[in-house]
């Protein structure tokens, strides 16, 4: 227990060191007529674009070979490890996959917003593996799992039920994400990233902080990041549960031992459906259509209850926050001006284009936010309506939607090819 | 191969290892977040000891080197204990880093060599009929979670932005926005170029008429300008301002209406690079303007800065660098709260008040030409109305709101020319390759009563009395119109151009030609020479009329005629 306990406190304190990037200090002022030289940004580097694509579906049909076909746990880490080290520390967890579902939906509203071939390839790639072999990318590729499956020492079970209830998190984060994209406030994903500060060696002491007690977390839980907030792990859900070509506990014939059932700490192993039903089959159906009937009324109350968070929404936007700030000013509300405020009055912009610009970013995220309360209340029900519905299953199987492919069950089975 | 095999030596020394690097990394954890927390308090730039030299310097009038140099010395400590800390946490957070690694790869290899075994037997599960009851019930608390979260965010999270809006909409239910006239001490004072309104007219009826710059008869005094510049002098009670600006940079004076002497001199630093003008423009064309508490100058960089009558800083600003073929034109007008800014340039159009107390925008307006002509303030019967040419239209805003009143279309070519405006209803616009217009204001949009395209002004405005219009030329002609009909009521040749306005003193007309020659005649349907004095040196700049004294400004220097 101890050694945990040291754990625990390793990785409490060893991100926030990390803090690098805090503070400012300002240029100093010369009088000796001695002039600053320009603010050089140097421009975006296609040196590394390309190969960056190679190494994703490089490591990408490797992981699915491993996967599939290897079934070693342990090679499968290994590149789980290069993934972290190339795509994490050497790329600086940039471009990433999770990210650029945001690109595509700043694409999708925005036709001006360009969609680079390399944001493309690594939004689409994972999917269409997904499509074929499953959740590969997460099992191997991607840094944000690859850091959390690397600190994941004492992994426990959460209870299946708060596991499912969970896992609606994603969706939610999801829909927040895309309503921010769509209103120009911002790609919210890469600005939450935990680990981005980790892969950087430099980020704000909250979000390291952040990512540190989500690493912590990991230790305990596996990949809680992954699971109850990855909004690109919603997408490569959908795709994997259509796999075909899913990885498999038993590489032939499942023998009913039950050496597995304690190996997945992703809850993502079903179990063969018990012989005998465990309800009346009219009171399932009844139950079912019940909650069939239910979803308009769940969405209904999703729609009521986000047109009420239209003020709360369009505080994602800094040009709503700049607009309150200044009005907050305006009513006394604070002390001192901020920095943001005082750069505003030291524009030309005077406050009525900026509370006018504000006002129709609100009503935007008025509609948006009845759309996202839609959304959830779709999810919702949707998820009471798969829980309800009984499949049947004749061996131990994984989960194609929620298993990661992480290969961990692999040695947990007698059944040798 | 056996996977779970278990090695109970090896396995322990990783655990060790573990255990060990889990202790450094924890000790450097708490040093760097010590470090972290001081640094955190640490505000080098606002040193207390940091501040009273910075405020000793600031009212320091003479350049306090021992002071400077202190700040430097002090400001190159900060810096060094700043870096050098940086380089020490950056240093810690590599060995946190190594730290860590060696322990999760310890901790890896520990259960590499102390596998878990798998679990014998199934463990205990609720079946499917008590999962799914759990889950729903877990589901609707969720969902209850949820919708109380967001009431409790869609109550908490109020907006200022609507309270102020709803305020400004109280607001404006009670009050009349548009002003009816000008504060009565602008017109007792010369606030802007061509006087109160920017309409070249005085308020007061007494001017000399005769004087003698040679032998200084007449002259009250005369001093020297510090710095050159196209700009004309505005006066407010016994204080006199204009500015210069040449590549060295650009600067604001006040000087003595009594005596000439100057009073005060500010540097007004630009954080641009210096736009090309042309000689005819120069960096510091436009004239300043005064709200009567504080002075505002604007230069061709786009630097606008304000400063009290004592000459201390209040605000200052940039606008944008003006991009056009000669340079900055436009001068400044203030109505006693806002300062109005005609900012026609290439790239960008458009009309600005600033709130003169702390220069922050109240309105903004987007126009649609290139200008280089000033801005008038002119009182009507519904208020008063800001009227700006253009090189299609004039047009016309109210004050306070910056809502276009009306615009028109009468002009054409590059416009410096103001407008002028006879009291009486009627504003009068002009420019060379286009025409003169008389325009009748109605509820709408004005009436064009006639128009004259004969002898038309480059550069100085056009004059009005009630019953007459007048144009002086850059070739040096002047032009009496009726104001009523456009009849030309008499033209009178003179022999060098004129860039300065014609001004308005009771019923004579002082106009200056580019040589210095003041030309003062009757505003009278018919030509009535007074006088022409010569000034000695030549005039670009509109004269200022107060208390029956005249304030010239030569090329090089300030005059001050009368008593």
């Amino acid at each position: 227990m101890k050694r945990y306990v040291l754990h625990v406190f390793a990785y409490v304190f060893l991100f926030c060191g990390a803090t690098f990037a805090e503070f400012r200090f300002p240029m100093p002022e010369f009088a000796t007529g001695y002039e600053h030289p320009a603010v050089h940004t140097p421009g975006p580097s296609n040196v590394m674009v390309g190969w960056d694509i190679v190494v994703l579906l490089a490591t990408l049909s490797l992981a699915a070979f491993l996967v599939l076909k290897r079934r070693k746990r342990r090679e499968i880490f290994l590149l789980t490890l290069f993934s972290l080290v190339y795509f994490g520390f050497w790329r600086n967890g940039c471009v990433c996959s999770v990210g650029s579902v945001q690109n595509i939906m700043a694409g999708l509203c925005d036709p001006g917003h360009g969609v680079p071939l390399t944001v493309l390839v690594f939004f689409a790639a994972p999917l269409i593996f997904a499509l074929f072999f499953g959740r590969v990318f997460c099992a191997a590729v991607c840094p944000l799992g690859a850091i959390q499956e690397a600190v994941a020492i004492k992994p426990g079970n959460v209870p299946l039920a708060v596991e499912k209830v969970l896992s609606i998190f994603p969706y939610i984060y999801l829909g927040l994400a895309m309503l921010s994209v769509a209103m120009g406030a911002g790609f919210i994903i890469c600005q939450y990233d935990p680990f981005v500060g980790f892969f950087r060696m430099g980020a704000s002491f909250s979000m390291l902080i952040f990512g540190g007690l989500m690493l912590v977390l990991g230790i305990f839980v596996a990949r809680p990041y992954c699971r109850f907030l990855c909004p690109y792990g919603v997408l490569l859900n959908w795709c994997s549960k259509l796999s075909r070509h899913h990885a498999t506990i038993t590489p032939t014939d499942c023998i009913q031992c039950e050496l597995c059932t304690d190996s997945c700490p992703y809850n993502a192993i079903n179990e063969p459906t018990p012989e005998k039903a465990p309800e009346d089959r009219g009171k399932g159906a009844w139950r079912l259509g019940i909650l069939i009937l239910l979803v308009p009324f769940i969405v209904l109350l999703g729609v009521g209850v986000g047109s009420l968070l239209k003020e709360p929404l369009s505080r994602m936007h800094p040009t709503v926050r700049l607009a309150e700030r200044i009005a907050g000013e305006e009513l006394g509300r604070y002390a001192e001006t901020n920095i943001e405020s005082e750069a505003f009055r030291a524009s030309d912009t005077p406050d009525e284009a900026l509370y006018a610009e504000a006002i129709e970013l609100k009503a935007g995220f008025g509609r948006g936010g009845k759309w996202l309360g839609a959304f959830i209340g779709l999810v919702m029900g949707c998820k009471l309506i798969a829980v309800s519905i009984l499949r049947k299953r004749t061996d131990y199987e994984p989960d194609h939607g929620t298993c990661y492919s992480c290969g961990r069950c692999f040695k947990y089975c007698p059944v040798k090819e | 191969m056996n996977e779970f095999k278990q090695r109970p030596i090896p396995g322990l020394i990783a655990q060790s290892v573990a255990g060990v690097a889990a202790l450094f990394s924890l000790i450097l954890c708490i040093l760097l977040s010590a470090d972290f927390v001081r640094i955190q308090k640490m505000d080098p730039l606002n040193d207390p000891h940091l501040l009273e030299l910075r405020e000793q310097l600031a009212n320091s009038t003479d350049s306090d080197e021992a002071a400077v140099e202190q700040i430097r010395t002090f400001d190159l400590y900060a810096r060094r204990a700043f870096f050098s800390n940086q380089e020490q946490r950056r240093t810690g957070g590599l060995l946190l880093l190594g730290g860590a690694v060696v322990c999760f790869v310890a901790f890896k290899f520990s259960k590499l060599w102390k596998p878990k075994l798998p679990a014998i037997g199934k463990s205990e599960t609720p079946d499917h009929g008590e999962l799914n009851a759990l889950f729903r019930q877990l589901m609707a608390g969720t969902g209850v979670l949820l919708v109380v979260l967001s009431l409790f965010l869609a109550f908490s999270v109020q907006s200022d932005l609507a309270t102020v809006l709803s305020r400004q909409d109280e607001g404006d239910v009670e009050v009349v926005p548009q002003a009816s006239s000008l504060p009565p001490a602008m017109k007792a004072n010369w606030p802007s170029l061509r006087g109160p309104g920017g309409i070249g007219v005085t308020h007061g009826s007494i001017a000399p008429t005769r004087w003698d710059v040679e032998t200084g008869e007449g002259v009250l005094w005369e001093t020297e300008l510090p710095v050159h510049g196209f700009n004309s002098p505005i006066v407010w009670g016994n204080r006199i301002f204009m500015s210069g600006a040449d590549e060295e940079g650009q600067e604001v004076f006040c000087f003595d209406a009594d005596t000439g002497k100057p009073l005060w001199t500010q540097t007004v630093k630009t954080s641009v690079e210096l736009p090309e003008v042309s000689e005819d423009t120069g960096f510091a064309a436009p004239t300043m303007a005064t709200d009567g508490t504080r002075v505002f100058a604007i230069f061709a960089t786009g630097d606008l800065a304000a400063f009290d009558f004592e000459g201390k800083p209040v605000w200052q600003k940039n606008l944008g660098l003006p991009k056009n073929p000669y340079g900055m034109g436009s001068s400044l007008i203030s109505d006693g709260t806002r300062l109005f800014v005609q900012y026609d340039h290439e790239d960008l159009q458009k009309v600005v008040a600033l709130d003169a107390a702390t220069g922050r925008p109240v309105w903004e307006t987007p126009r649609k030409h290139i200008s280089w002509s000033s801005p008038a303030l002119i009182e009507t019967e519904t208020g008063v109305q800001l009227l700006l040419n253009d090189e299609e239209n004039v047009t016309a805003y109210d004050p306070v709101s910056g809502k276009q009143l009306w615009t028109l279309e009468c002009l054409g070519g590059e416009v410096a020319p103001s407008p002028a405006y006879n009291g009486n209803g009627i504003v009068f616009v002009a420019n060379e390759y286009a025409q003169a217009s008389a325009l009748k204001l109605t509820e709408g949009s004005p009436e064009i009563l006639w128009q004259y395209d004969e002898y038309l002004p480059e550069i100085s405005s056009p004059l009005a009395t009630e019953n007459l219009f007048f144009i002086t030329t850059s070739a040096g002609d002047v032009v009496c119109l009726d104001a009523a009909t456009g009849e030309v009521k008499w033209e009178q040749e003179f022999d060098d151009g004129f860039n300065s306005s014609p001004i308005l003193v009771g019923t004579r007309i002082y106009s200056i030609d580019l040589e210095g020659v003041v030309h003062i005649f009757e505003a009278a349907a018919e030509y009535k020479p007074i006088a022409s004095i010569e000034m000695g040196e030549p005039v670009y700049a509109t004269p200022a009329f107060v208390n029956g004294r005249i304030y010239i400004r030569g090329d090089e220097n300030l005059y001050c005629i009368g008593k």
